[in-house]
């Protein structure tokens, strides 16, 4: 069985199911500024910082000084603390030199320069940044396509793991990337959004689909869409109170752990409230919450043991914003408001909420999800692609009571708990919510 | 009836280039050529002296190879690796001019495999000789100045 070789790009290496396989020929395409460049750039870096193996970086667009002078001051010291691991080739500056005769600069030339600075220098990973310039001086003679193919040999004989960029617009021109892949990763950018997807990977599983990316001066950083493949056949027999004792009596001790509940409300009702006692519940036993806030996370200052994730959901990518879910081990998660993410791609949304939902129960983690209404009074509606997601809902509305415009909550829905039916009139007291009893009588 | 010397050899040459001299001949009767025989003999000189000429251009260049190769390497591949192919290149000896230039070539080629190190100092050489010839008509007009 192959080794699989590391990227070291925060993310990719989940995506391509632990890495690329040893000494396979990995192409990375992209559009321009999609970030090919820095792709094997930090392969090349953080293989030498992280996995002590030697790099050959070779540019034919860029010169490896802009690539060097571009690098963001973390990639510059990691640059410089592994500099005798890098070796580079900048066919850029070779072409300056060879003038004319850089014509006479083919495959074989090429194959020779990597093959004599792999042994020399025990190179493990190669980056080839940029070969569709090469590529495409050749046509589908079999001369050339034979040269290509190779180099593809001549790589897997070093044993070398190696990444090819080219772009985006030459990729399906280029002859020769049967021969050469072994894996194919696109990069999409579209001015504001970032998407990679794997297409083909030899030899090996990946996850499909479209994952998120950015490019930050850490490097070059992937947000996975996490798949969780089934949730546990078993379900959790352990309550976790809602921190409210009234409310966990209603629902016949409180949530499932691992559920999902959906706290259902118009503004002022007191959603965030409810998770905020779920929060302060789990602080006091110890147990680590997130909370994904799109508005006002002072809610939920000076609280222990909680990371709150502020974002502006406009700006933010949805795959990022999800991933923070996946990066530490919480118990308890919250996400105010839920639909402040309806502003992204609603596909997008749905694909990664499923997931995450998915993960969340496998993982005996307890979700609340605070949904906004704009419903006051009367019934409610919630997102018909959403209802699978949820084990419990908890609706908060006004209602007219004795002539007064009262709170109250009903349990819509509560799965595998005995919990009491009816509507709970209750108030918001110092920022905590007290139920007062069962609703006798609603004025009509 | 053969002109020359009784040591005199033959050579044989293709039609096509035959009637090609003969065209020029007649084309330019102010070279005062007499004849094809006159022609190749002329072209022979000038090629031998040529030869010779870069022979002695080599003698004069090849020695400063190994620096325009270090300079252009590090640019191509960095410190480490220029550093590291001059290192070997001092301990090469000068004698024979064809000789050095085929042991550099040795040690470029160990370090950026033998097309590119071909492509490169064949390119040097070229560079180079241009340099010189600039150099030499400067000179020349110097002195006439």
């Amino acid at each position: 069985m192959k080794r699989r070789v590391k990227t070291g790009i925060r993310g990719f290496d989940y995506v391509v199911n632990g890495g690329f396989l040893e000494g396979t020929v990995n192409m990375v395409t992209g559009g321009p500024g999609a970030g090919k460049t820095i792709f094997a750039l930090n392969y090349i870096l953080k293989g030498a910082d992280m996995y002590n193996e030697n790099g050959l970086f070779i540019t034919f667009e860029e010169t490896w000084k802009s690539i060097r002078e571009s690098m963001s001051e973390p990639l510059l010291k990691i640059y410089e603390r592994t500099e005798d691991k890098i070796n580079y080739l900048d066919l850029t500056a070779m072409r300056r030199v060879l003038g004319e005769n850089y014509n006479l600069f083919d495959v074989s030339v090429l194959s020779d320069m990597i093959k004599a600075v792999v042994e020399n220098n025990d190179v493990k990973r190669v980056a080839i940044d940029g070969i569709s310039s090469m590529a495409l001086k050749y046509t589908a003679s079999t001369e050339h396509r034979n040269a290509f193919f190779r180099l593809g040999l001549l790589l897997k004989d070093l044993n070398v793991t190696t990444v090819l960029t080219a772009e985006e617009e030459t990729y399906h021109e280029f002859p020769f990337k049967e021969y050469l892949a072994d894996s194919i990763t696109h990069l999409i950018y579209d001015g504001k959004k970032r998407r990679l997807q794997v297409v083909k990977m030899r030899g090996s599983d990946f996850v499909g689909g479209y994952h998120g990316y950015k490019i930050t001066d850490e490097g070059f950083i992937v947000y996975p869409r996490r798949v969780t493949s089934a949730i546990r056949s078993e379900r959790r027999e352990e309550i976790v109170s809602t921190g409210i004792k009234i409310l966990d009596a209603i629902l016949g001790g409180g949530y499932n752990r691992g559920d999902i509940v959906f706290v259902i409300g118009c503004e002022g009702t007191g959603k965030t409230t409810i998770a905020r006692h779920f929060v302060e519940d789990g602080s006091r036993n110890n147990e680590r919450t997130l909370i994904l806030c799109f508005q006002n996370p002072w809610v939920y200052s000076k609280i222990d043991n909680v990371d709150v994730v502020h974002y502006n959901p406009a700006e933010t990518d949805i795959y990022e914003i999800f991933d923070n879910i996946y990066t530490k081990e919480y118990d308890r998660i919250v996400i105010d408001p839920l639909d402040a993410l309806f502003v992204q791609d609603l596909k997008e949304v749905q694909n990664l909420l499923q997931n995450a939902t998915l993960y969340l129960k496998s993982n005996g983690i307890t979700g609340i999800f605070i949904l906004n209404t704009s419903e006051y009074v009367g019934t409610y509606s919630m997102p018909s692609h959403m209802a699978h997601l949820v084990d419990t809902i908890i609706a908060l509305k006004y209602a007219e009571i004795d002539f007064q415009l009262k709170r109250v909550m009903g349990i819509l829905k509560a799965r595998h708990l005995r919990y009491e039916p009816g509507l709970w009139e209750y108030t918001i007291k110092g920022g905590k919510v007290e139920i007062y009893g069962r609703v006798e009588r609603i004025s009509h | 009836m053969l002109s020359g010397e009784s040591s005199d050899k033959m050579v044989r040459i293709p039609k096509e280039m035959y009637d090609g001299i003969m065209e020029i001949i007649s084309m330019y009767p102010e070279y005062g050529w007499k004849g094809p025989a006159e022609f190749v003999r002329d072209a022979v000189r000038r090629y031998l002296e040529e030869i010779k000429n870069r022979e002695k251009l080599y003698r004069k260049l090849a020695p400063r190879l190994p620096g325009r190769i270090i300079a252009i390497l590090r640019e191509v591949a960095g410190e480490k690796l220029a550093m590291r192919i001059e290192r070997e290149l001092e301990k090469i000896e000068f004698e024979d001019p064809k000789l050095y230039y085929t042991q550099v070539l040795m040690v470029l080629s160990k370090y950026v495999g033998k097309g590119a190190a071909q492509l490169l100092a064949k390119r040097i050489m070229e560079i180079m000789m241009e340099e010189l010839k600039y150099e030499e008509e400067s000179e020349n007009r110097n002195t006439r100045i």
